[in-house]
């Protein structure tokens, strides 16, 4: 294709034009950047009390590092676990009349100790680390 | 394309505003692209603070770590911010600039009476706007400043109005807030589009009877823009906007935004209605300009031009 004969004008045009729009790109590049919520804190340990509070039939709900957690006693032993279902990542409600958890978002159910009973899942509730201190307090946290 | 067109008719209305921005410009029209770079700023406050609202939690208690939470651990959150405040200052000094070569030139003169008055009235919004965002922060400075200003609204009855209740507190950031979001983007919006259709109707001082077409004033405002781009950026980005501490950290007095200063320095020596006289007058006067004869109009803005840099100087060194 022959080049067809551009002035000088309207090459300084075209170049003042494309000047503008790179600054204009670059200028809105950081916005999907800052749009994106900055990551919550780290975990922090979490201290419960004593632990010895824990019997069957009692629970409390709590916040770990911007998560939802809940300890109860399941019976057999103390639990933490991560109230996050482990299908779509939706809040289960602890159902204390049924000692179990359902999930409001597809109705998926897990016993006390996280275990998955019915519904949509991808496995048990997931754990979270906690031990006894030498005071007898629970405690949460890596 | 055509699709497009057809339905939308974009590519005339492109077309009609090129040949609008391609009439003649007058001689001696240098500083014509003054007006063009302040709306480029308003368009930026506009985009910066849509985005700072997105973090920004107005609230007493809250308001300042919201905005720590914005410049130290949001991505680009400093440069948002930066920007935001660095092109308010801009904003406001362009818009001073333009209003100083329009009065030189009394360009202000029939017909452009309602054009000069659309601009006060947006200059008094825009400076409202500095105000009010400056309080958003919540840090020492804007708390003390806060209460400045509602002493000074005191002085006409207004502090309650100002406070939204007896002391500076909550109600009062809200106000604040509702103001620096809402009402004043709404005013300098509405106020910018009728000033620009004034301007479109009446042209530019001195083109009134040119006629033909020029791509000069196009080219004009690229570089306008292209120069305001990267001055703002420079600014943002070598002196990033900082956060003071929270209120009553210090007990040290602050001073306000520079372009209070010769009202700050002014008012130490009056008290009482007088400060009054200090706020109403340099509105009533640049709002009376269009109107009164040309040479006692020039006498009263030289003696108030030469009044603010004085004492704004003054204010500023003392």
């Amino acid at each position: 294709m022959p080049d067809a004969p551009v002035s000088r004008r309207s090459f300084l045009d075209k170049l003042l034009f494309t000047a503008l729009a790179t600054a204009g790109v670059t200028a809105l590049s950081p916005i999907p950047f800052f749009l994106r919520p900055p990551p919550a804190a780290r975990p922090r340990r979490v201290v419960l009390g004593s632990s010895k509070k824990f019997v069957p039939g009692i629970f409390e709900l709590f916040d770990y590092g911007g998560r939802r957690a809940i300890a109860l006693h399941d019976g057999e032993s103390l639990r933490v676990l991560d109230r996050h279902c482990t299908h779509q990542g939706c809040d289960v409600a602890w159902v204390a009349a049924k000692s179990h958890f359902e999930c409001p978002c597809h109705g998926a159910i897990f016993g006390q100790d996280g275990s998955p009973i019915q519904g949509p899942n991808n496995g048990p509730l997931s754990s979270i680390p906690h031990r006894i201190t030498g005071e007898g307090d629970l405690e949460v946290g890596e | 394309m055509s699709w497009i067109e057809d339905r939308t008719g974009l590519r005339s209305l492109i077309g009609a505003i090129r040949e609008r921005l391609s009439r003649p410009l007058p001689s001696n029209s240098g500083g014509a692209v003054l007006g063009s770079m302040a709306l480029f700023f308003i368009l930026i406050q506009v985009l910066t603070g849509a985005l700072l609202a997105i973090y920004y939690v107005p609230s007493w208690g809250e308001a300042h770590s919201s905005v720590a939470l914005i410049s130290k651990d949001v991505t680009f959150g400093w440069l948002v911010r930066s920007v935001h405040a660095w092109s308010a200052h801009l904003l406001v000094a362009i818009v001073l600039l333009h209003l100083v070569r329009v009065f030189a030139r009394g360009s202000y003169a029939k017909p452009r009476e309602v054009t000069w008055l659309t601009g006060v009235a947006l200059l008094g919004l825009l400076m409202g706007s500095a105000f009010t965002g400056q309080m958003l922060p919540m840090d020492d400075e804007a708390v003390k400043g806060a209460e400045v200003a509602a002493a000074y609204a005191g002085e006409a009855g207004m502090a309650d109005l100002v406070r939204g209740g007896p002391h500076v507190g909550p109600p009062m950031l809200t106000r604040m807030f509702a103001a620096h979001v809402i009402w004043a983007p709404i005013g300098i919006v509405l106020l910018a589009v009728a000033h620009l259709a004034l301007v479109g109707r009446h042209r530019l001082h001195g083109a009134e009877n040119t006629q033909g077409s020029s791509p000069e004033l196009l080219r004009r405002l690229t570089f306008a823009l292209l120069g305001s781009a990267a001055l703002l950026a420079i600014l943002a980005f070598v002196r990033p906007m900082g956060l003071g501490p929270p209120p009553g950290a210090s007990g040290a007095s602050v001073k306000p935004m520079w372009m209070f200063l010769p009202v700050y320095q002014a008012a130490k020596w009056v008290s009482g209605p007088a400060t009054l006289l200090l706020l109403i007058g340099p509105p009533a006067l640049l709002v009376a300009v269009p109107f009164l004869p040309r040479r006692l109009a020039v006498a009263a803005g030289a003696l108030m031009l030469t009044a603010a840099i004085v004492f704004g100087i003054w204010g500023a060194a003392s």
